[in-house]
């Protein structure tokens, strides 16, 4: 408890009578990248706004360190926001951009100037000083609504898909620098994103959110590895997601073959779900497989071949190093530890959030 | 051959309105200048109108009234204009198109509607006077500026706001900050459209005024009652020469910049 620095407990948010967020409870520890994660419409970005003082929760309170700020407008928390827009002011060069937090807490002059020059640093854009942000590239910009940010050496950094708008390489290469600026100034980033790959690569740990409800916590390779459910397995990674029977502990029934497994503790003759992640899946030949089928599609990845697998029931999609020709007949294994097995959804709630995907 | 035509047609269009809109503007020009107090004959250059207009008290006085009258209806209406287009964009859709239907009946509504119910109206409050002028002029005005703010607001960047709060500036602070210069450029057309408006404007004035107050459209009236003197060609040719000026300060402000790439 002590060591929470943020605290979201039981949440609630609507708008214009639509739940946007559903009784959340978050704790966040002290120097944590956090990453809220979830298809747009979520909730990711009003639990961000709601922790940054933009918006008022229905129900529930917001503590910083033990201390209910709930009622705070934004200029009175310790926390800053790096926005999706970048949101720079236009009329102010990036020089007084970095600075206008600063000025606004009557720093000294000089102070000011070491402050603003150290964060370009930080950021890799130092030379820019004087220039307007209209003058630079998207990626720029978020450098510069970064340094705004940190130069104020806030206790958390909110930062709401601020990379949404760049392209893929400077997507990745801001990815690994916003963890070294983590590293350097130390403290705790919330992240929100709707790209999952981004999460896996720099969270701490991840915060699955759909329709308002928060679909499992925890640390990229569990969430990754273990998913809780449907929604969270198809959302997190490619999957093939099958209903199953699970016949008894370490046994599971699927398109009429009983398959080993390692789960225990769903009991016997339960219905669940399945998932298998395509790397796991093994073609081989059609005798000794589990499932015999024809090869459907072929497509080269770089790192990989993407193949979908057509059996009687179910196209399955595959990643594997080695082509398989269009047509070949060919059967599928997999290892008993890389099939997952999961509860099927018990209410009509989460049977929604599955077919919303 | 098509392409002659058109070159021909836009010729023509461009000759009509020439002649329609800027010559009858340099007749009357040129005419301030006439020695002669013909309307068809030149008699030699002269400056005797302007001379003749500024030793005029009456007239100098009307420009007086009609000058301040635009700038304080313009100013006051632009302010209440401001904060009644920021409480209208906030307004879900059914009270939006509402509110907006009341705004602009002062705009439909025929001047002289107009102009007798506020007559009637400040009558029974006070006497009829230079306030009163002023009053009825902040009404018509208001819905201007509105019309010229509300676009702006739409199109404004609210995260800028949230990114000055963020940064720890107050609500005030915030929106003087970052609100104001994003809306300056609706602000400004919104002040001088109510100038204009307030400069231009007869019917409405001319009921609610009391007696001794003339602006320079009632003092034109009631002067071409006598008949048409050339002194009134050099006040038209002022009156067109400021507005002119002005248009150009607004288009050509040397260090708008900043103030052009918020409106963009």
């Amino acid at each position: 408890m002590s060591e929470a620095i943020l605290e979201l407990r039981s949440i609630c948010k609507s708008f214009d009578g639509k739940k946007v967020l559903d009784h959340i409870d978050i704790e966040i520890d002290k120097n944590e990248f956090i990453t809220l994660l979830g298809p747009s419409g979520c909730g990711k970005s009003t639990t961000l706004r709601i922790i940054g003082g933009f918006e008022y929760p229905d129900e529930g309170r917001v503590f910083f360190k033990g201390r209910d700020i709930t009622d705070l407008s934004p200029d009175k928390r310790n926390v800053n926001t790096v926005f999706q827009k970048y949101s720079l002011f236009p009329h102010y060069n990036v020089e007084d951009n970095i600075a206008f937090g600063l000025k606004l807490k009557k720093k000294s002059r000089q102070y000011i100037k070491d402050k603003v020059k150290y964060a370009l640093k930080l950021v890799n854009m130092d030379g820019y000083e004087k220039r307007k942000p209209m003058s630079l590239s998207g990626g720029q910009q978020q450098r510069v609504a970064i340094a705004r940010a940190i130069v104020n050496e806030p206790e958390i950094l909110l930062l709401d898909e601020p990379l949404g708008a760049l392209d893929l390489k400077l997507r990745q290469e801001m990815q690994r620098e916003l963890m070294k600026i983590k590293k350097e100034v130390g403290i705790t980033f919330v992240y929100v994103t709707h790209d999952q790959e981004e999460a896996l690569t720099m969270s701490d740990r991840i915060i699955v959110m759909n329709q308002g409800i928060i679909q499992q916590m925890g640390t990229s390779i569990s969430i990754y590895d273990e998913p809780q459910n449907a929604f969270v397995a198809d959302f997190i990674g490619d999957s093939n997601i099958i209903d199953g029977v699970m016949l008894k502990d370490r046994l599971v029934r699927i398109f009429g073959i009983d398959v080993p497994c390692v789960d225990v503790g769903f009991g016997t003759n339960e219905p669940v779900d399945v998932v298998i992640r395509p790397e796991d899946l093994v073609i081989v030949s059609p005798e000794a497989g589990y499932w015999k089928g024809t090869v459907t599609d072929l497509i080269y990845k770089g790192a990989y071949y993407d193949i979908k697998l057509k059996t009687e029931d179910y196209e399955w999609t595959i990643q594997s190093n080695t082509p398989a020709a269009v047509g070949l007949q060919a059967g599928l294994t997999v290892l008993p530890d890389n099939i997952q097995i999961m509860n099927k959804p018990r209410s009509s709630d989460e049977e929604a959030l599955k077919e919303d995907e | 051959m098509v392409k002659r035509i058109s070159a021909g047609l836009s010729g023509i269009y461009l000759f009509m309105i020439m002649f329609f809109l800027y010559i009858p503007i340099l007749v009357m020009i040129v005419l301030s200048f006439n020695g002669s107090r013909s309307r068809v004959v030149w008699g030699g250059f002269t400056t005797e109108w302007y001379g003749r207009l500024f030793s005029n008290v009456q007239i100098r006085e009307a420009l007086g009234t009609t000058l301040l009258l635009a700038f304080i209806s313009a100013l006051v209406a632009t302010l209440i204009g401001l904060l009644a287009a920021l409480g209208i964009s906030a307004m879900r859709t059914r009270e939006y198109s509402l509110v907006m239907g009341v705004t602009n009946i002062p705009l439909l509504n025929a001047d002289i509607v107009t102009g007798i119910a506020l007559m009637l109206w400040f009558v029974r409050f006070m006497p009829l006077g230079f306030s009163s002028v002023l009053i009825a002029h902040i009404t018509f005005n208001i819905p201007y500026v509105i019309l010229a703010v509300l676009p702006k607001i739409r199109q404004m960047n609210m995260s800028i706001y949230e990114a000055s709060r963020d940064l720890g500036a107050g609500a005030l602070y915030g929106f003087f900050a970052t609100i104001l210069p994003q809306l300056a450029g609706g602000l400004v057309s919104g002040f001088f459209m109510a100038f204009t408006m307030s400069m231009d404007d007869f019917v409405v004035t001319y009921f609610t005024r009391g007696a001794g107050i003339n602006t320079l459209s009632t003092m034109i009236y009631s002067e071409i009652k006598k008949g048409i003197k050339p002194e009134m060609y050099a006040l038209s040719t002022i009156i067109f020469a400021a507005v002119f000026i002005l248009l150009l300060i607004v288009n050509f402000v040397p260090d708008g910049g900043d103030l052009k790439d918020l409106v963009e």
